[in-house]
């Protein structure tokens, strides 16, 4: 599904103050964006911006990106460019404006273009001033304006002024504004104006909130529309879903031939989840994803019977076919929009408009709700993990559009579980045998080095992940358990290099074999934002280690024990003379915190990566 | 072709070629075109490489010269996949790049393809539709088809042709024998007019194969043929992997046109370099210097000795030019126009260099660069389009200096990692030669820490950390990057049991100094005085993993630079404690002086002093080097965690 269209609003100037210079690469010195909507199926974007680049990490505002398709038309791009005494370098000629593919991979097929003009230049600081006009007919998306889109900018002056034929009802959303709308009126237009001044470059944290929610922006979204013929309104969900629900109408048709191999293949099963896991199997072995975004905006599915004759589609597609074929065997599902990908932008479930850029198929039954991914030709029927668990989707039904959360796991579903045994020898090399499982969340790195790496390939990827200074892969074994909750089973023969340090008679044991907290975050000192933490998850770690004949124990780590509103964190090491036994637990929520908690979890952070890190000392005996 | 081939890196074949044109069309090889039989449907995985995803079964190219209206090149293509996984579906959707340059260019028509699958024993077959192909345009000059192969499932056979007609006609079409599946047959065939005359060059570690039958090369034209081979990986430390890829490439060096003279159209190399050196965009820049003369002569007045003159000025084109970021041998226009608008190609900032070094009377030249990106570059075979890149050089008084003005933090006599490629060209009137592109500098860290012990077990103290070479360049480009304070700032912080606060930088901007970062550094103790303490001597500094964890190694290890790594740290020792035990010394060297690690531990009087030493001198090591290598660093890695004992008297 093509990915909402975000206009990059642009602006215009005067000589800036200091304070704007500090951090910044560029200043966006006057920037106007002007949305005229001309009738529910057309709508004009009018940019014109002046920005100030200081220096070479201000590159990317010289080089403006206009994005069109059948749908947008692009009315006019200016561009001219001055040195810092203010004489002019450059005026963009027609030549100057390149046409450009939208960065698409070589499986894709997009309709969308951009057109880019570059008005860089290597002297500092020299000024840029950009004026486009796009007109648009497709009314599904009003822009979304955000005056302070890029890193390490200011911003002077911004304007934003919506043009409402009289009688249209504009609708928005204002985020992290001092000012509020002003409204006046026209002879022809309701006018909604918008105005940020002086704005300084906003610096992310680590843990913090996306950038969706921290910056100044302003949403605005129609309330009747038209795209091509099909005409819409977007006042709430429903009526949104009932114009979703229209695009498919008629689309569901399989061939008779297909439906009568679709039931001989059910034949026989009674309980539906059984039929579902069959049909799903059915699409993943006979089709395949290609994203070709062609018709209305990349909106509309191909018909059913399209994807049985060809073998492929993208998710509308296959959606569309795999409802189609679920329903050719009794069982109804429903089309549902999501937002796919890192779950860092939540649905604004009071402000309907397109905020979805992905399509899966949400299965009811009795007594749960299955998720199929239709795109996958690997994932278990009803495993919605990272890319689209936890979030809302909107059911599409001809009735209209419903918004309900996708199925969200917990820490104790996402698990790593590893016992270990490890026997060493009097060089402190060693070997290890050593089993894991990982569900939920944690197991979607394996099913897809499983699916998509060559056994060389994973051999490598081992080396590269195991987490211990120097060791061979003897032999491993991945077993996939596809289902509700899909879970991967490794299994690892290790020889190990050094696993102990022989450093004259003593030998140092690092009990925790491989799973040590890698990296803590700086604690600057000011925190600004509030504190995400977006996985939650368990890790238990189990380490049997047989140690050599002849040495005595000198020194041993206490146990210990953390517990916070982040983690909880235990290990402990017993030592059963030659054997050394040590567990380890770590469990991290997600959650939000207060931004003062922040020196508290970076705090918690180094104490597991100290703990991670202490040994046992033994000495060798005098004989 | 009876050749004889070395299967060594490169393999050149020099090879006139004088064919008839011909109708046949019949492509040798196991594969027949449009016939998919049964045991290929029935292959479950592919028996040279049970890993493969999917596997070229036949790829079969021929380029003829067709003269209906113009002269046109054609190149047809004929290739069978079989897809073995789901994750060898992308096989499915092929993209054929086209080029074109004013009203000059390539289209693709005759595109046809059937996917065939067996379905209860049955062979079915299902078309590509035209409908299915679609124009993606990425630039003005280049665009691309797609198309996407119907009812691919796992264990389909999917096979396609096309034709492409390009208005280029000396532009004979490369092939790849070999891609990152494993391929059972690749032919490429030529049928060239005996007007053409063409070198040819082969790359890669794989063999021709000669098929065993009548072939005759009059009729049918040249025929190379490659079979079973396998995918090309990727590994670190390599350059670009299309350097190690089995493939074959063309340069059109005669032009034998009946009834006109023939045309050299590329030359030995004495020819080229002359014609180089009177281009336009080339040489002829070089004679232009009116326009800078007096800058330069007042640079120039600054210092008597020839190497500071070529310092200064070095550094003055550092300072003046900024390289926009392209590549090329040539100039886009006059040079006079970059200097006037300071900025330019690496072509037109080090021609601009060497014109000015040679405007104060130094004995400089272009030297002709391919890029590490750009893949190494072929000894003997005068062919310009081998190399995307232009340097200087520079002799005083017998001292040779290769010198590049592209990056502003180099310092004069070191080459940027992208230039440091195998050997270049010496553009030089009577003197040209290959030169060698060394790097000159090495990647170079040395630390020293005076830190003081006490009975807790808490180490204090200072460090310094000095960077040479590439290290300091790295270094250098990162402060830039993210601004002095901040980059300082990041350093203040605590992992694990060390804390290092108030960092700062010397030497940032004296790019012919090495460049010096100083902190205190302490670690966090016991509460209380403890009988028994175990230090770590690398203070977090050592080497912590082993880089080679593979066994083995297919291609040469390659660093680009040489490596020097040393630290030192002196801890003082609490009174009323002894060295009870310590890591033994050690002295490791690689075969053939190609490196060695250092570890001495030494006490004298309440004073421990550690010192560590890393030398990688070599910047290649060959694929038989590989296990010394990573050896090297296991002992490398088991000594730097190794600790020493302090005891209670």
């Amino acid at each position: 599904m093509a990915a909402c269209l975000v206009f990059i609003m642009q602006v215009q100037a005067l000589p800036f103050s200091k304070d704007l210079s500090k951090g910044a690469n560029a200043i966006i010195e006057q920037e106007e964006t002007v949305f005229t909507v001309n009738s529910i199926s057309n709508g004009t974007t009018y940019v014109r911006s002046v920005i100030t680049i200081l220096n070479s990490g201000g590159k990317d505002h010289a080089n403006l990106y206009v994005p069109y398709d059948r749908l947008h038309k692009i009315n006019f791009i200016k561009g001219t460019s001055y040195d810092k005494n203010g004489k002019k370098i450059k005026t963009l000629k027609n030549g100057d404006i390149k046409d450009v593919g939208n960065g698409s991979a070589d499986y894709e097929v997009l309709e969308n273009r951009m057109k880019h003009a570059d008005l860089s230049h290597t002297m500092y600081p020299y000024r840029v001033e950009f004026e486009y006009q796009v007109t648009s007919s497709n009314m599904l998306f009003y822009p979304t304006w955000i005056p302070l889109v890029n890193s390490k900018t200011s911003v002077e002056k911004a304007t934003f002024k919506v043009n409402m034929p009289k009688g249209m009802k504009l609708r928005y959303r204002e985020s992290n504004l001092t000012q509020k709308a002003r409204q006046e009126s026209t002879a022809a237009h309701d006018v909604y104006s918008w105005e940020v001044s002086n704005l300084t470059p906003i610096e992310s944290e680590p843990y913090g909130p996306s950038m969706w929610e921290i910056l100044p922006m302003v949403r605005t979204a129609p309330t009747d529309f038209e795209v091509q013929g099909y005409k819409g309104n977007m006042e709430t969900w429903e009526s949104y879903g009932k114009w979703v629900s229209k695009l498919s109408e008629g689309r569901d048709e399989l061939p008779e031939a297909t439906k009568v191999k679709l039931q001989t293949l059910v034949a026989g099963i009674d309980d539906p989840r059984e039929k579902i896991v069959k049909i799903y199997e059915y699409l993943q072995s006979n089709t395949r994803y290609v994203s070709i975004q062609l018709g209305l905006g990349g909106w509309q599915p191909f018909e059913a019977s399209f994807v049985d004759a060809k073998g492929y589609g993208d998710c509308k597609a296959l959606t569309n076919y795999t409802q189609s074929m679920l329903k050719a065997v009794g069982i109804p599902s429903i089309y549902a929009l999501v937002n796919g990908g890192s779950n860092d932008r939540g649905v604004l479930t009071d402000f309907p408009s397109q905020q979805f850029n992905h399509v899966i198929l949400c299965v009811p039954m009795k007594q749960d709700t299955l998720w199929l991914e239709c795109t996958s030709q690997i994932e278990s029927a009803g495993f919605s993990g990272s890319f689209t668990g936890d979030r809302h989707a909107l059911l599409i039904t001809p009735e209209g559009g419903k918004l309900v959360k996708t199925q969200a796991y917990t820490a104790k579903d996402n698990l790593q579980s590893r016992t270990a045994a490890v026997k060493l020898d009097e060089t402190g090399n060693g070997m290890a045998q050593i089993q894991t499982r990982y569900t939920g969340v944690e197991h979607e790195d394996h099913r897809d080095i499983i699916h998509s790496l060559s056994p060389e390939e994973q051999r490598k990827w081992l080396y590269r992940n195991i987490d211990i200074p120097a060791f061979d892969v003897k032999s491993y074994s991945f077993d996939l358990k596809k289902g509700r909750m899909p879970e991967v089973n490794e299994t690892l023969e290790l020889n190990l290099r050094q696993c102990v340090t022989v450093s004259g008679k003593r030998m140092f044991l690092t009990p925790n074999l491989m799973n040590r907290w890698a990296s803590v975050p700086q604690n600057t000192g000011k925190r600004q934002w509030d504190v995400v933490r977006s996985t939650a998850y368990t890790n238990i770690d189990t380490v049997v280690y047989e140690m050599p004949a002849g040495y005595t124990l000198e020194f041993k780590p206490n146990d210990t024990h953390y517990a916070t509103e982040f983690g909880n964190y235990s290990a402990s090491v017993q030592v059963e003379e030659q054997r050394i036994i040590y567990t380890r637990v770590l469990e991290m929520h997600k959650g939000r915190f207060k931004p003062e908690v922040y020196a508290a979890m970076v705090e918690f952070m180094n104490n597991v990566y100290k703990a991670d890190m202490q040994q046992l000392v033994f000495v060798k005996n005098v004989q | 072709m009876n050749v004889p081939m070395r299967t060594t890196i490169v393999i050149l074949l020099i090879a006139g070629l004088c064919l008839r044109l011909s109708d046949s069309h019949a492509q040798s090889g196991p594969y027949k075109y449009g016939k998919v039989g049964e045991a290929e449907l029935m292959m479950r995985s592919y028996d040279k490489d049970t890993s493969a995803a999917a596997v070229i079964l036949s790829d079969y190219g021929v380029s003829y010269f067709s003269a209906g209206g113009s002269l046109s090149l054609i190149f047809e293509r004929r290739t069978r996949i079989k897809i073995l996984k789901k994750s060898g579906y992308d096989w499915a959707n092929v993209s054929v790049p086209l080029y074109q340059q004013g009203s000059r260019k390539e289209t693709m028509s005759a595109v046809k393809g059937y996917t065939y699958n067996i379905e209860n024993g049955k062979i079915t077959k299902s078309k590509l539709e035209q409908s299915a192909v679609f124009e993606e345009q990425y630039s003005e000059n280049r665009r691309s088809k797609k198309f996407t192969m119907p009812n691919v499932k796992e264990g389909s056979v999917i096979e396609y042709s096309y034709t492409v007609t390009s208005d280029f006609i000396y532009n004979l079409r490369e092939w790849g024998f070999q891609n990152t599946i494993p391929t059972v047959w690749s032919e490429y065939r030529a049928r060239i007019p005996q007007y053409f005359d063409y070198k040819t060059l082969q790359h890669g570690y794989h063999k021709l194969h000669e098929p065993n039958d009548k072939y005759d090369t009059n009729i049918n034209g040249y025929r190379w043929v490659m079979v079973d081979l396998p995918a090309l990986r990727a590994e670190k430390y390599i350059t670009t992997l299309g350097d190690y890829q089995a493939k074959i490439e063309f340069e059109l060096q005669m032009l034998r046109v009946p009834g006109k003279n023939d045309e050299v159209m590329t030359g030995d190399w004495k020819q080229v370099v002359d014609e180089l050196l009177q281009d336009e965009r080339f040489g002829s820049q070089l004679n232009r210097k009116g326009f800078f003369k007096d800058g330069i002569a007042a640079l120039v007045s600054t210092h008597s000795e020839p190497e500071k003159q070529m310092a200064t000025i070095y550094s003055h084109v550092q300072k003046s030019m900024n390289w926009n970021g392209k590549y090329g041998i040539y100039t886009t226009g006059a040079l006079r126009k970059a200097f006037e608008s300071k900025s330019g190609s690496a072509a037109e900032v080090n021609l601009l260099l060497t014109a000015m070094l040679q405007e104060a009377g130094l004995d400089a030249a272009p030297v002709l660069v391919s890029t590490r990106e750009h893949g190494r570059v072929y000894k003997g075979t005068p062919l310009l389009n081998k190399f995307n890149y232009v340097i200087a050089h520079v002799t005083v008084d017998g001292k040779e200096f290769l010198l590049d003005a592209t990056d502003p933090m180099l310092p004069a006599g070191m080459l940027p990692v992208r230039s440091l490629n195998g050997e270049g060209y010496l553009v030089k009137s009577k003197a040209a030669r290959w030169v060698e592109l060394k790097p000159s500098g090495l990647y170079q860290k040395y630390y020293n820490g005076n830190l003081v012990v006490n009975a807790q077990g808490q180490i204090k103290g200072e460090a310094k950390e000095v960077s040479g070479g590439y290290r300091a360049l790295y270094i250098r480009k990162e402060i830039t990057e993210e601004g002095e304070q901040k980059y300082t700032e990041k350093l203040n912080k605590e992992i694990g049991t060390y804390k290092v606060s108030t960092p700062s930088f010397k030497n940032i901007s004296d790019l012919s100094s090495p460049l010096e970062l100083q902190y205190k550094v302490e670690s966090t103790g016991s509460p209380h005085p403890v009988d028994v303490i175990y230090l770590n001597p690398m203070l977090g500094q050592g080497e912590k993993e082993n880089p080679f964890k593979m066994e083995q190694r297919a291609y040469p290890v390659d660093f680009a630079v040489p490596i020097s790594e040393t630290l030192i740290c002196r801890f003082t020792i609490p009174e009323n404690y002894e060295l009870e035990d310590s890591p033994q010394n050690v002295l490791m060297k690689l075969p053939n002086n190609g490196g060695s690690f250092t570890y001495i531990v030494e006490k004298n009087g309440n004073v421990v002093e550690v010192m560590s030493r890393i030398d990688i001198v070599k910047p290649i090591y060959y694929a038989e080097e590989y296990p010394y290598l990573k050896e090297l660093y296991n002992q490398i890695v088991a000594k730097h965690a190794e600790k020493i004992v302090l005891k209670r008297k």
